[in-house]
């Protein structure tokens, strides 16, 4: 499975156009400044917007194509999408939740059980902590079998050591899914902690500099040292 | 004491309530949710009869339900009934009468829905009627409640419309607030003052729960 997404936007501040390719069992990093349009790319990507220009396919299904005047619907593009601030439907127990698109209450069993929030099954998202309601979520968006991943600063919410235990199991699956992972953060640590790909967003276009670095040749002391950080321009991204 | 008014009105504030959450639930989400041409001028109309006197809102009411009007002529062909002067027209009529009072607490309780939650049932698969239903909808449980309260009390005391449309026969349409008027033309003090302090204790003990709704 593969994303393929070339889309333009135009917003008030500035104009969204990028283009970029996510392979199955990959995660795209979308790493930027608040306010560089890194939630409208995701948003475009779940057909929660519609793109003034441009073509987004996953295989060979076209999710959204403005030339054939195509924009299937959310509903029918099967992704799986983790919010930032964990909206669970605040009605429903955990469990309700993890199952609400999924018929096969074995699978949300196994998966509420490999996120550690099966014994929370019959609590109510206000009754548990940040951490396990965003564990959830991620069970609701696996549950029905997504097509690819998308993860909008899931873990911003939370703290240092829940973020680095949640972002270790997202890499972990990444493998397991063999699905394209999209994930949009603000931080460039955690940008290097996950990334297969980095894709930095700098008011709605992609820095050229970086695109498509491969994670290995992007170390961590290089954000850490201003000389390297320079060198990456990284202060384009923070 | 004569109970038959009394039970005339609360079996048409009951059927009121259940007709107007029926029909105002979708209503009102698509006020809240749709943006389409004309929708200020169909709320408007929608909230007229909050603003119209009970008689100038009875008197249309008579008009379109009488033999001769538009929907009344069409109900006496197929069923050979007037509508008017009836118990169903006394319903439909307080129904009409009572439609914002459904209509905007729903409203405003959809439109206080997060917006994320929607588009999280949408992104889950969900069509857009589902996800009212199956999120919307058991979301805004107190602002259903509300409607629900303000339609039944509001029915209850209904006077004007009912005057019109249904006049006063025993045992059809002579609800509670009429028997009340009738009593007091009549001298009947005592009669009038026991159908209210009834009529009064529902109505605040409704309110009552409404605050608490509201609070809650």
């Amino acid at each position: 499975m593969a994303l393929d997404v070339k889309v333009k936007k135009r917003r008030h501040d500035f104009d969204v156009d990028v283009s970029f390719f996510c392979k199955g069992g990959e995660i795209l990093v979308l790493v930027g400044p608040s306010g560089a349009g890194k939630t409208t790319i995701i948003r475009l990507i779940a057909g929660l917007e519609t793109p003034d220009e441009g073509r987004i396919t996953c295989d060979d299904e076209i999710w959204a194509d403005s030339d054939k005047g195509i924009h299937q619907p959310t509903r029918k593009r099967r992704l799986g999408y983790v919010f930032q601030d964990f909206p669970l439907f605040p009605h429903l127990t955990l469990g309700a939740n993890a199952s609400f698109s999924s018929k096969n209450g074995a699978e949300v069993d196994r998966l509420m059980k490999r996120f550690g929030i099966y014994h929370l099954r019959n609590h109510k998202p206000d009754q548990v902590s940040g951490g396990e309601r965003q564990r959830c979520a991620i069970c609701q968006a696996l549950a029905r079998g997504p097509r690819a991943l998308l993860l909008d600063e899931p873990f911003s919410a939370l703290d240092v050591s829940t973020r680095r235990l949640l972002r270790d199991d997202i890499v972990e699956l990444k493998g397991k899914l063999g699905i394209p992972m999209i994930y949009v953060t603000h931080d460039i640590s955690e940008a290097l902690a996950i990334a297969d790909v980095i894709v930095p967003i700098v008011s709605g276009r992609i820095d050229r500099s970086w695109i498509e670095r491969p994670r290995n040749e992007i170390h961590e002391e290089q954000v850490l040292h201003p000389k390297a950080a320079r060198k990456h321009r990284l202060s384009l991204v923070y | 004491m004569d109970w038959l008014p009394l039970y005339l009105s609360m079996k048409l504030a009951l059927l009121c309530t259940v007709i107007l959450l029926v029909v105002a639930a979708p209503l009102a989400g698509l006020l809240a949710y749709s943006r389409f041409r004309g929708k200020s001028f169909l709320e408007a109309l929608f909230n007229l009869p909050m603003a119209l006197p009970p008689t100038v809102m009875g008197f249309y009411l008579l008009i379109f339900m009488g033999p001769q009007g538009a929907v009344g002529s069409l109900w006496e062909q197929w069923t050979g009934t007037p509508l008017v002067f009836s118990f169903l027209g006394i319903v439909i009529a307080s129904a009409v009468y009572s439609l914002p009072f459904a209509l905007m607490p729903m409203k405003t309780a959809f439109q206080k829905i997060d917006r994320r939650l929607l588009e999280s049932a949408y992104v889950l698969g969900l069509t857009p009627v589902a996800a009212f239903l199956r999120v919307v909808l058991p979301n805004s449980v107190n602002g259903i409640a509300t409607s629900a309260i303000l339609v039944f009390v509001h029915s209850m005391g209904a006077f004007g419309v009912l005057l019109m449309v249904g006049g006063s026969i025993p045992g059809e349409t002579r609800v509670a607030s009429i028997a009340i008027y009738e009593a007091v033309q009549s001298m009947d003090y005592a009669e009038a003052g026991r159908m209210s302090l009834i009529l009064l204790t529902i109505s605040y003990a409704f309110m009552l729960v409404m605050n608490r709704l509201s609070r809650s």
